[in-house]
């Protein structure tokens, strides 16, 4: 049990530090946040430079064209970018994190060839059109429909919070191709939609903190090729499962480090503005350097196990970090904007990069509770993957139940 | 880095939870508190260290740990010690284990196990509280230097104190009912100086890292109680594991004792490279990492315990279910070592 870099470990970090220092001022500012086409272009070109120094697809298999570098390689990266300033994968988070992976683990050897190398290179940017207005935390409920027609699935339905779909080439689509009156997990279907088909509609809804990030997306007979499914037919749940893990697992990490520097920031303010003199502010900025300690150590526990294990998939202990880091950071958020007081009501981003701006941080902060699954369902994840916990009846097994022991005098659950 | 246990470190506490396995522990349902030699307290329980377990564990060696094995120890870690004390704060062991094995590397005769040693932290001032005097052998003292007004770091020194020499009464009721509590009637004022400001921090800080990894214990302990209990006990027809409401407690405790032991086992690590002068070896960081240790294992522990009650309903709040002996001990130890408060500030100045 230990911490030390190994001596190829310590090489790789002091060359990844002399690149990014190399690199880093040669990058220009980023542009606001409202020019979509201008962040896709400034994420994408980080994505060349990377993909050219050799870091874009660390953890990928050298065979898919990245470096097959360890978790423990990887997080050394994540880290050191993050402490260098470099820029965040931006708009390549679902290709990178998301479809990469997942195409990766369970693509053809076409699709792959096709995909693989651009999303790598930046070229390819991807969405994810998992959630539905009526399927969120439910997402087996979904409702989009696909229909066969000769090479083809004829795609209806509507998606929502679908992140960055103005720029996308593609998506990451789960349909229903199964009966909807079926079992909910069966007949879902994972398909690669190129997003200039046509009869798709976007229409961006904006988040509280201003930004046009994710979109509603209609589609109406959007016609895929058959050539385009992932996998079987109606085996899309499972696959799209494989990922989730991935998604919980590294999604969030170098934002551990971000916090922490952003924590020492708000200690020099405290000190500076006088509210450092308050023992409670002054604990609490403690307490929560404590807690993102913690949090790191967590991370490097789980890394470490990843490092072991046949898969390398993040074990559901993703769920606990998940959990306490989003709250953290609403916390850590909160009390920046006690520090700065009034002036935590003034949004001064002339360039609105809002990169850092702490009044955006506060309301952007909003989603990490939500997204990538709510802080609910990851304590009934921790709950009953972790710790055994029996199900929640639902509907469905309501009536398994009910059809399986129609004994007389059963009680109703107290409802 | 590889972060995990060892498979040397796993071992050794499972010797030691094999080891607590053969005797009594005062948070099992329907178990009295064991003990031999203290005074009887609580409703009809007794309180005191349980001789024949602190014969068993001094035989497997875990007061001497971190003793060089030419002196009779172990000779290993911070990084072993904390495995060892979080099987202790599982089995709720009693006694001085922490001031013992504080005390072993600084007077290697006491590796053995064979003399039990207390230790105050009379820096804050009064109250004068001691723990288990009537079972020491010796007892060390960390004081404020004579003329310097701070309890803060580098002001003070151990003195090595003479137990019988002590004028203290007992606590007829203590609230922690294993473990008997006298009170001084003045600070110790004779005694034998045997350590300067750096040896009495390093005995702080190592003392708040092992008391941390017994709260991660009691922690980890409730979630394994809580979680057993809400799978077996139905109520409504179910399962009460199966609400919601109860499940999300379970997960929270789980988290709460997992996020403790991942704190407690960097700042292990780190206190080791410290230690051992290794490179990037860095103190300041270390502390700070045993601050966070402590504050977050004071938290598990204390809130796991109210929320193991919680899910245990009305036998939660009984004597004979145990679960009241783990809170009181939380409760006690997040006192020892430094407060929340302390370390906090502890923290602070390092940002
Ligand atoms: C910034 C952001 C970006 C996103 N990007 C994408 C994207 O690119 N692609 C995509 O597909 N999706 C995306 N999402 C959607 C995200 O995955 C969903 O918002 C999330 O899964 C929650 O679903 P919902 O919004 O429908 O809320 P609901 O599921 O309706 O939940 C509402 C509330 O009910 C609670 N709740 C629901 N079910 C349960 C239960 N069983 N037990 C207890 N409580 C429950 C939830 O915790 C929550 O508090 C994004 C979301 C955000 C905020």
């Amino acid at each position: 049990m230990q911490l030390r870099d190994t001596p190829a470990q310590q090489r790789f970090r002091e060359e990844l530090r002399a690149w990014l220092e190399a690199v880093l001022p040669t990058l220009d500012r980023p542009p606001s946040q409202d020019d979509w086409q201008a962040r896709r272009a400034y994420d994408s070109h980080w994505q060349a430079l990377l993909y050219q120094a050799g870091y874009a697809g660390l953890n990928w298999p050298a065979e898919y064209g990245g470096r097959g570098a360890t978790p423990t390689e990887h997080l050394i990266f994540l880290e050191e970018s993050e402490l260098a300033g470099a820029p965040y994968v931006g708009v390549n988070f679902v290709g990178l994190l998301h479809a990469g992976p997942t195409l990766i683990a369970e693509a053809s050897p076409e699709q792959r060839e096709r995909h693989i190398p651009a999303i790598l290179r930046g070229d390819e940017i991807w969405c994810q059109g998992f959630s539905e207005p009526d399927a969120g935390s439910d997402l087996a409920a979904l409702r989009t429909r696909a229909v066969r027609d000769g090479d083809h699935y004829v795609v209806t339905g509507r998606k929502i919070w679908t992140s960055h779909a103005e720029v996308a080439d593609f998506c990451e689509l789960l349909v229903r191709t199964g009966p909807a009156d079926g079992p909910k997990h069966q007949g879902i279907t994972w398909l690669i939609m190129p997003m200039d088909t046509a009869g798709i509609t976007l229409r961006p809804l904006m988040t509280a903190g201003g930004s046009t990030e994710f979109s509603e997306m209609i589609l109406e007979d959007v016609r895929i090729p058959v050539a385009n499914r992932v996998g079987a037919e109606g085996d899309g749940w499972r696959i799209a499962m494989v990922t989730f893990a991935f998604e919980r697992g590294t999604g969030f990490v170098s934002e551990v480090v971000w916090a922490r520097r952003r924590l020492v920031e708000i200690a020099a303010l405290a000190r500076e503005n006088g509210t450092w003199e308050d023992s409670e502010t002054r604990r609490r900025i403690a307490r929560l350097a404590a807690e993102f300690d913690a949090l790191w150590a967590l991370v490097k526990r789980n890394v470490s196990q990843a490092e072991h294990c046949a898969d390398g998939i993040p074990g559901p202990g993703s769920s606990v970090f998940k959990l306490r880091f989003s709250e953290a950071r609403q916390h850590l958020d909160d009390l920046h904007a006690e520090v700065r007081g009034r002036e935590s009501l003034a949004f001064d981003d002339e360039h609105h990069t809002y990169d850092g701006e702490p009044g955006y941080e506060r309301l952007r902060s909003l989603a990490y509770t939500i997204a990538a699954g709510t802080s609910q369902i990851q304590r009934t994840i921790i709950g009953e993957r972790i710790l055994g916990l029996p199900k929640e009846p639902t509907a469905a097994r309501n009536a398994a139940a009910a059809s399986a022991v129609s004994a007389p005098g059963a009680k109703g659950g107290g409802r | 880095m590889d972060f995990r246990p060892t498979q040397d470190q796993l071992a050794l506490a499972g010797a030691v939870r094999d080891v607590l396995g053969k005797h009594r522990s005062p948070g099992t349902p329907g178990e009295e508190a064991p003990g031999e030699d203290g005074p009887q307290t609580g409703a009809g329980g007794v309180g005191g260290v349980d001789v024949a377990l602190w014969r068993d564990l001094a035989e497997l060696g875990v007061f001497g740990l971190r003793v060089s094995e030419e002196e009779g120890g172990l000779g290993l870690g911070h990084a072993e010690s904390v495995h060892v004390f979080e099987e202790l704060g599982r089995a709720l062991a009693t006694g001085p284990y922490t001031a013992t094995a504080l005390a072993a590397p600084l007077l290697p005769e006491h590796a053995s196990g064979r003399h039990r040693v207390g230790l105050s932290d009379l820096t804050s001032g009064a109250p004068y509280l001691l723990e288990h005097l009537d079972a020491l052998d010796t007892l060390l003292v960390v004081e404020v230097v004579d003329g310097e007004a701070h309890a803060v770091p580098g002001h003070s020194q151990v003195l090595r104190v003479e137990p019988i020499e002590l004028r203290a009464e007992a606590v007829p009721h203590p609230v922690d009912p294993c473990v008997p509590l006298h009170r001084l009637r003045q600070k110790p004022l004779r005694g034998e100086i045997i350590g300067d400001a750096a040896t009495a921090d390093a005995l702080l800080r190592e003392g708040a890292l092992l008391t941390a990894a017994y709260q991660t214990g009691i922690a980890a302990t409730l979630t394994e109680r809580a979680v057993a209990y809400a799978k077996q006990r139905a109520q409504f027809g179910r399962a009460i594991g199966s609400f919601q409401a109860v499940k999300h407690l379970c997960a929270d405790m789980f988290a709460r004792a997992e996020l403790a032991r991942a704190a407690v086992h960097a700042a292990a690590v780190l206190l080791d490279d410290d230690r051992a002068d290794r490179d990037g070896a860095d103190l300041p960081a270390a502390a700070s990492a045993v601050s966070a240790a402590k504050l977050l294992a004071d938290e598990a522990a204390v809130a796991n315990a109210r929320a193991a009650i919680q899910i245990h309903g009305g036998m939660g709040c009984t004597w004979e279910m145990g679960l009241h002996y783990f809170l009181k001990r939380a409760w006690a130890l997040s006192l020892a070592y430094g407060r929340a408060a302390e370390h906090a500030d502890l923290i602070s100045e390092a940002l």
